[in-house]
């Protein structure tokens, strides 16, 4: 300091002391009386104004079990200064008891004689220095529970170099020792068709800022979908530098094509049964209505005719009346039938053997009436709806039997065939055949080849095998003869074996 | 106005008793006229394919028919450079909306309905062949097309 007059150089000091930006406080004696404190120190209190001349001791007894008067008496005693960074001080500002944070010191001040006269206290409050710290440390552990959490591995690619270093979880998704490599190391194990996409995603943090992609890469031989996502750093020290996060996706990935299959499936059903609807509303207006017009038709004539005297020919109108209606409750039956094989327990242990030979009781006139010989195979027992297959076979052998050669004893024969994929059943017999031109439209609903007159039958019996083998998973279809008569080729898949 | 004058009549139709109905009617209202029942389509096309080549002026044609469906002999007559001025008038159980709009767009001439009573069956056929005299092988606007009584 300049040599000033004593008058001045006091009240300059006076005011550098009073003003300065940061508390500074004296204290003397045992019981530390004040005897200067500065307007910053006198708010640090939190007192009120009129504290000079009272006891450190007795304004601040918050302090008493903080260490800090045994601290302030030390300095007293030994004269060595004392200081303290980032230390907790609770005070009760305007009544409330709050932790503050300081770097604070003690220092003695020497009387003239060498002895101590007083403590100098000066500190600078740090709150919100640590408040802030103490919010990083808080967040940071957050951050960690949710990458440890989300099973997540950290990275930082110095693009400059071309050097990435990863967490422990992310050289483990690559099965690697260091946590440091070349970018060049990571690369390699992405996809050869995926390389394109890594290539892109860096380039466009040049632009962005931001890096993305979802990547196929080969580790240990196995297929993984990862998923980076990252973004420059704003650190100082890290230029050009990319920190981010790496997920290994392929659960993820797995599980939505699984998701998309279950759609297709869905859909693929949803339009099997919208078909069936269309298919339905043909049903009503063309061949129910049918056998209901020819009813009403021949009362009507049979009401007119008997009106008019006795005709010779109401048996025989009575008799199509009677067949119309049969035709009509077995066209509904049928409809049932088809529509119920929609959803039926396909888990069910089926013995073929046994259906074929229930069957055979069943058709047993018609059997006899045909001359008719049915040879099966022996089946293994299988897993699918005993109903169900039950009205295949049903279906499929009186089919047979409806359509034999006239002067021909029937005969069917059923066998099969296992291989590592599937079952093949083949049904054939030596009746009138299917002409190869129609080997696919015999399974559409209420297809006819022949006239209702020539061959009774709903039209219904085939569409509804092909429906209950493709329920099966299997697949159904008419292979053309070498000889005469109609061969039928079922294939389910092996997994119904049980 | 030139009436049409009939001297061939097809019907196609798998349904006995309808050809039985149609023959009954059709002779008691037309006794000059010759008809020729076919009941398949496949039956319909060869007798119309020929030989010998039957000149008919008119075709009633059933829809649901075994081995050659209406629809399908229907198409084979519309594209064929010797068969296309056939007059066709369908004769089927349905009266669904989009069968009707279907036969139209595929070139029928007119569309019946097979009625429940003997009686309305023979004035369907009466309709039938004089709004036929009229239009002759002219495609009726879609108004027109189904004939009611």
């Amino acid at each position: 300091m300049m040599e000033l007059p004593d008058s001045v150089r006091e009240i300059v000091l006076r005011n550098v002391i009073d003003t300065a930006p940061f508390p500074i406080g004296v204290y003397t004696g045992h019981k530390m009386k004040i005897v200067l404190a500065n307007q910053c120190m006198i708010k640090t209190y939190g007192k009120g104004p009129n504290v000079i001349g009272t006891n450190y001791t007795e304004i601040l007894p918050e302090l008493e079990n903080q260490k800090i008067f045994d601290q302030l008496r030390e300095v007293l005693h030994t004269g060595k200064p004392y200081e303290a960074k980032n230390a907790r001080v609770d005070i009760v500002v305007d009544g409330v008891l709050k932790p503050h944070y300081f770097n604070y010191n003690f220092t003695p001040i020497f009387g003239t004689q060498g002895e101590v006269y007083g403590v100098m206290n000066t500190a600078a409050e740090v709150t919100e220095l640590n408040v802030a710290r103490q919010q990083t440390i808080e967040i940071e552990k957050k951050l960690r529970l949710a990458i440890e959490s989300s099973q997540l591995g950290t990275f930082e690619i110095d693009i400059n170099k071309g050097i990435i270093a990863g967490s422990k979880r992310f050289i483990n998704f690559f099965n690697l020792e260091k946590r440091e490599f070349t970018l060049i190391t990571l690369v390699n194990f992405i996809h050869e068709d995926d390389r394109a996409l890594w290539l892109d995603a860096i380039k466009g943090v040049s632009d962005s800022g931001d890096f993305n992609c979802e990547l196929r890469m080969i580790i240990s031989k196995k297929l993984h979908w990862m998923r980076f996502s990252g973004t420059l750093s704003e650190s100082d020290n890290k230029e050009n530098t990319l920190v981010g996060i790496a997920q290994d996706i392929t659960e993820q990935k797995k599980n939505a094509e699984e998701l998309m299959q279950l759609v297709e499936q869905r859909t693929l059903e949803l339009k099997r049964s919208n078909d069936d609807l269309k298919q339905f509303g043909h049903v009503i207006s063309h061949d129910l209505k049918e056998p209901v017009r020819k009813v009403l038709l021949f009362s009507n004539i049979l009401k007119d005719d008997i009106g008019n005297g006795p005709t010779p020919k109401i048996s025989q109108y009575a008799e199509k009346i009677n067949k119309s209606a049969a035709r009509l409750t077995e066209m509904i039956d049928s409809i049932l039938n088809y529509s119920s094989a929609g959803s039926p327990d396909l888990n069910e242990v089926v013995d073929l053997n046994y259906i074929i030979e229930s069957i055979r009781e069943d058709l047993e006139i018609k059997i006899l009436e045909k001359h008719a010989i049915i040879e099966h195979s022996k089946f293994p027992v299988i897993r699918g709806s005993k109903i169900l297959f039950h009205q295949l076979f049903y279906n499929l052998i009186a089919n047979s039997l409806k359509f034999s050669r006239e002067n021909f004893d029937s005969y069917i024969k059923i066998d099969h065939s296992i291989d590592t994929e599937s079952l093949k059943i083949r049904v054939a017999d030596n009746g009138i055949g299917i002409a190869a031109e129609n080997s696919e439209k015999i399974f559409n609903v209420f297809e006819r080849l022949h006239s209702k007159d020539a061959y009774e039958g709903t039209g219904l019996g085939l569409a509804l095998c092909k429906k209950i083998v493709e329920r099966h998973g299997g697949k159904m279809i008419n292979v053309e003869s070498e000889s005469t008569g109609a061969i039928f080729e079922i294939t389910l898949p092996a997994t119904i074996l049980k | 106005m030139t009436q049409k004058l009939f001297k061939h009549i097809l019907l196609a139709d798998d349904d006995l008793d309808d050809c039985e109905f149609f023959s009954d009617v059709f002779k008691t209202n037309f006794p000059d006229v010759k008809l020729t029942v076919s009941n398949d389509g496949k039956v319909l096309m060869n007798l119309l394919e020929g030989p010998p080549a039957a000149q008919a002026d008119m075709i009633f044609l059933d829809l649901n028919m075994p081995v050659l469906s209406g629809p399908q002999c229907l198409e084979k007559i519309r594209t064929s450079l010797e068969l296309n001025k056939h007059i066709v008038v369908i004769f089927s159980t349905s009266s669904s909306p989009s069968d009707i709009q279907k036969m139209y767009s595929l070139g029928a001439n007119y569309f019946i309905t097979k009625p429940a009573e003997y009686n309305d069956l023979s004035k369907l056929i009466n309709k039938a062949m004089s709004l036929v005299s009229q239009t002759d092988i002219k495609q009726p606007s879609f108004e027109n097309f189904y004939i009611k009584l």
